[in-house]
């Protein structure tokens, strides 16, 4: 009994898994906890967003689930209650010291309550399953009324409530090494009145007591016998939570999705279901893009930005400190993560290819221990995203080889992203260093994308990023502007 | 019946014998690093470990062996062998242990069992395999007529009779309470199948079969009560049994039980060497130098490092040495802690194996087969008065030089430290062309630069540090100082960065 809410049950897994620093780099642990207080709910969004499938048709299955969910929130919510339930069946941990007896008992009394849950969430579904459309759920109603139907339910009930080896143990078995008891067989619990010994064959015999129960053989064999039912009645707990377990964390992811959508148009924030794309050409177009975690912690209005980087395959966005740069980077990484996951993304509109996991290559907050220096830790940094990168793959760079100087820093850069480049993996790099930027732009690859943001014609900040040539002035126009109360003139370029 | 010695070309073992003493063993480590490659030492091989011989013919029979056993062919045939043997020898353990006639009989005959498996196994891989060593040719030789005889004919026919009857036992046990009944088998459901078939649509798969007891496991009284029924229920069966055990004894061939042992000289040192060597590094059979050939090494390593080290440690540095034409004499300068007297250890450790036939650590090697180690390193807690010291440690050159021969081998380290530079200088030079004269090969680690310039005999060799940061050792020795200096692009390339670097790493992981 598979649930496939998130992925079609007929369709190879393609998921990917995203930089060790992603995750904090985007900063969508604030998302998550957008999402809601569950914890559960939590930890679905985060899984989800942390093994982002790279199938559009994926992407597509759980939008419509997620809009059988908006219609229907009420009966998802039920279903999500019984699943929950389920999954906190109390199970009592069992170690080795535990005799089998007594672990088949602690075993078959939480079985016994999971088969009432699965009594409910076949009435849940018998009432309400017809209302769902979407694949996910219509395979699941189907599931649910063709594997738990009366006759079986019954029937587990019955076995569970005979199954009591107070009369006795019947097993046969086989000869082990020096001879001794193997190949152990159980057999059905000996009922009273069939139990009878020959006494005339003379092969029935009585062991002498044995005080300690620890060191009883008798007691030890009826373990042994015992001991196979007993795992696997822990097993059908385990396999039948399980169940609930999937369940309830699918559910739970759209739940998750559902409440951010509803707290994205409280505040007058746009949502939408991005467009993916299958991998292999670069089609990334959006419009009022914004970012998650600025839109769900500030005050003021946030900024969305509009980029057409169809065809492009380096993004290189510079621009004045304070900028908005690495805000952008983190909308435009989380935005592709969202899609990925299958979820709605903040912007008026979002379409994008689907990408190989998403990789993270920011400055360190801080300087990690002075014997290593920060050009080698940003490197050895660089080298394990290396490690993991594959083509295809969508690598955020933020200010990286800031630490060294500039003419070094563009000796370093221009080879490692040209050869990222050439295997195929898509870059967004934010950068002051104009040096290397201005050398990128001067080769004129026709599939690099070149952003700056715009300031208003006073010099204060638009946060809007247009595609403009890379300007020299950001880091010491800023000084300038500080100090003169004005940005420096622009002789050169016009 | 009495078989060939796989580590022994003729019948007697050779009189010429590596001399080292115990204080050359303890600068070595070699010790440590027998103790290693032995463990609890189960084959008692200590003997034949620390006996290097200083002959050649020797030496090449086990070179052969090894080489032979470098076909993982030959190599899993004869491991395989050895653990089916080490099993018999358990189980004949476990047959004495107990008391019960039919249980000692199963012992005997499980025993029996694995070791005409073991042998008739052993024979059919060597028939096959393409062995070019002498010892294992004759051994195979051996073997085959060995299982062709009528003796071990009979007694794999018994082991399968037997065998069969007992695989036929089945009976039927109920236990109520403490009264115990035993029955021929019925055939009845397995009821644990039935219940997972139950719950199969959640996936539960079929049951665990439940966890054999451990084999060794003592029996207890209720067991002996059930087999006395079983054999009741069976008596054809446990006659036959009664029968093989009284009939086969003892069915160990001594042939057999030798090469056992002596194999396992080979087999141990493998298991260390496939430990030692790991991914970066690696052993060899080294070539013996004579005459012309220079002595040389690549990426050699000290094997006593491996053996005090932990897994997070660092890897251990390899090193390259090489002496032709006149040169005898290996002078190593360079920074504290540098890695000179691992390097200097190392050394030792090549002459040392190569006089056991055993592979080296090293990548490639050609070694001289030394008559004697001799080794002077200074030792921290012999620090009593400096005259004193000076005087003593000349004393043991002076004996070191009147022993010495061509062939011998002599470590210095750190040799004269205790008197003043020009001093030392001037002793040193005049030692190390002492040594020279004699013709001997040395490796001098020494804190004076000018012994490395003392003309075509001696060859410098620096303990290296980082171009990138002067103040970190890199344990490499290398024959001359290495140039270099603090650049963003190399240290980018060193972190696989550079341009054909990148492209290569993404490329592999497609």
């Amino acid at each position: 009994m598979r649930v496939s809410l998130l992925h079609p049950p007929d369709r190879p897994e393609r998921s990917t898994s995203n930089g060790d620093n992603t995750f904090d780099d985007l900063g969508l642990a604030t998302l998550c906890e957008a999402a809601a207080a569950d914890p559960f709910v939590r930890g679905a969004i985060r899984a989800a967003l942390m093994a982002p499938t790279t199938d559009p048709e994926v992407i597509r299955y759980r939008h419509a689930v997620l809009a059988d969910c908006r219609a229907h929130p009420a009966v998802v919510r039920e279903l999500y209650r019984i699943a929950a339930l389920a999954t906190e069946v109390k199970r009592r941990k069992v170690g080795p010291a535990h005799r089998a007896g007594g672990r088949l008992l602690l075993a078959l009394e939480p079985l016994t309550e999971l088969i009432s849950c699965l009594r409910q969430l076949r009435a849940v579904c018998d009432s309400d399953g017809h209302h769902f459309r979407a694949p996910g759920f219509t395979a699941l109603m189907r599931v649910v009324a063709t594997d738990l139907d009366d006759g079986y339910l019954d029937d587990l009930e019955a076995q569970l409530a005979a199954m009591d080896f107070d009369y006795g143990v019947h097993l046969s078995a086989g000869l082990g090494a020096g001879n001794t008891v193997s190949d152990i067989v159980l057999h059905a619990p000996l009922r009273r009145r069939r139990f009878g010994f020959d006494r005339r064959t003379g092969r029935a015999f009585r062991v002498t007591d044995e005080p300690d129960p620890e060191f009883d053989p008798v007691a030890r064999l009826r373990d042994r016998a015992v001991s196979v039912i007993a795992d696997v009645v822990q097993d059908a707990a385990d396999h039948v939570q399980d169940f609930f377990r999937h369940l309830r964390g699918e559910l739970a992811f759209y739940l998750g999705c559902l409440a951010l959508q509803d707290r994205f148009r409280a505040a007058g924030l746009p949502v939408c279901l991005p467009t993916p794309h299958p991998a292999g050409t670069p089609r990334l177009r959006c419009t009022g893009l914004r970012d998650v975690t600025l839109a769900l912690t500030s005050q003021m209005p946030v900024i969305g930005n509009d980029i057409d980087a169809v065809g492009r395959t380096l993004i290189v966005v510079t621009g004045a400190n304070s900028g908005g740069k690495s805000t952008l980077l983190r909308s435009l990484g989380a935005a592709q993560l969202m899609m990925q996951a299958g979820m709605p993304v903040l912007a008026d509109s979002f379409e994008a290819d689907v990408r190989a996991g998403v990789f993270t290559h920011f400055v360190a907050e801080e300087d990690r221990g002075l014997s290593h220096g920060k050009l080698v830790d940003e490197l050895s940094r660089m080298s394990r995203i290396v490690d993991r990168l594959t083509p295809n793959s969508l690598l955020l760079c933020n200010e990286s080889f800031s630490s060294t100087s500039e003419s070094d820093a563009t000796r370093i850069a221009v080879p490692i992203l040209s050869a990222l480049l050439s295997t195929g993996i898509a870059i967004v790099f934010v950068t002051h260093l104009y040096e290397f930027a201005h050398q990128r732009h001067r080769s004129a690859h026709p599939t690099d994308l070149f952003l700056r943001a715009r300031p208003h014609p006073d010099g204060t900040r638009t946060f809007h990023f247009t595609p403009a040539p890379p300007d020299p002035t950001s880091h010491a126009a800023d000084v300038f502007h500080q100090i003169f109360g004005r940005p420096p003139r622009d002789w050169g370029s016009r | 019946m009495s078989g060939p010695s796989v580590l022994w070309p003729d019948t007697a073992v050779p009189a010429d014998q590596l001399i080292i003493d115990a204080a050359a063993m303890v600068d070595l480590e070699i010790e440590p690093i027998l103790t290693a490659i032995l463990g609890a030492d189960e084959y008692r091989l200590r003997c034949w470990f620390a006996t290097p011989v200083r002959h050649a013919a020797t030496v090449r029979y086990r070179q052969e062996v090894f080489a032979d056993l470098g076909d993982d062919a030959v190599r899993k045939a004869c491991d395989t062998f050895a653990r089916g043997m080490r099993t018999m020898r358990r189980r004949i353990d476990a047959r004495d242990r107990v008391q019960h006639e039919h249980q000692r009989s199963w012992w005997q005959l499980s025993a029996a069992t694995e070791y005409v498996d073991a042998v008739r196994r052993f024979a059919e891989a060597l028939a096959v395999l393409p062995l070019t060593s002498r010892a294992l040719n004759q051994w195979r030789e051996f073997l085959a007529g060995y299982i062709d005889a009528s003796g071990f004919a009979d007694l794999t026919a018994a082991v399968r009779r037997t065998q069969q009857a007992l695989s036929g036992v089945r009976y039927s046990l109920r236990i109520v309470d403490r009264t115990l009944e035993v029955g021929p088998a019925e055939t009845i459901p397995d009821y644990s199948v039935t219940i997972a078939n139950l719950f199969a649509r959640f996936g539960v798969g079929a049951p665990r079969p439940p966890r054999p007891r451990s084999e060794w496991d003592d029996i207890n009284h209720m067991e002996e009560q059930i087999l006395d029924h079983v054999a009741m229920v069976h008596p054809r069966a446990f006659q036959q049994l009664t029968e093989f055990a009284r009939a086969h004894e003892h069915f160990v061939d001594e042939a057999v039980a030798e090469f056992d042992r002596e194999i396992q000289f080979y087999l141990t040192y493998l298991d260390f060497v496939a430990h030692a060597s790991g991914t970066t590094r690696a052993m060899c059979l080294p070539q013996l130098a004579s005459g012309d050939t220079p002595v040389h090494a690549e990426d050699a390593f000290d094997l006593a490092l491996l053996t005090r080290r932990r897994p997070t440690d660092t890897e251990v540095v390899c090193n390259d040495l090489r002496l032709s034409g006149p040169e005898r004499v290996l002078v190593v300068t360079g920074p504290n802690q540098g890695g000179k007297t691992t390097f200097a250890r190392a050394f030792g450790q090549l002459v040392y194996f190569t006089a056991l036939g055993c592979p080296v650590p090293a990548r490639h090697a050609c070694l001289p087969l030394a008559d004697r180690v001799f080794t002077h390193f200074e030792r921290a807690e012999q620090a009593t008065d400096p005259d004193g010291r000076l005087g003593e440690e000349l004393l043991r050159i002076r004996e070191t030089l009147a022993a010495a021969t061509a062939d011998s081998v002599i470590i210095l380290n750190e040799s004269l430290s205790s008197t003043s530079s020009a001093d030392a200088v001037r002793i040193g030079r005049d030692v190390l062309a002492q040594i020279v004269a004699r013709g001997a090969i040395a490796v001098w680690v020494s804190f004076l630069d000018e012994l490395a310039r003392t003309g075509p005999a001696a060859v410098s060799m620096v303990a290296a540090t980082d171009p990138d940061d002067p103040a970190r050792r890199t344990f490499r020795i290398e024959r001359r100082p290495a140039d270099g200096n603090a650049h963003a692009v190399v240290l980018a390339e060193r972190f696989g960065l550079s341009y054909d670097l990148v492209t290569a790493r993404i490329a592999a992981c497609e």
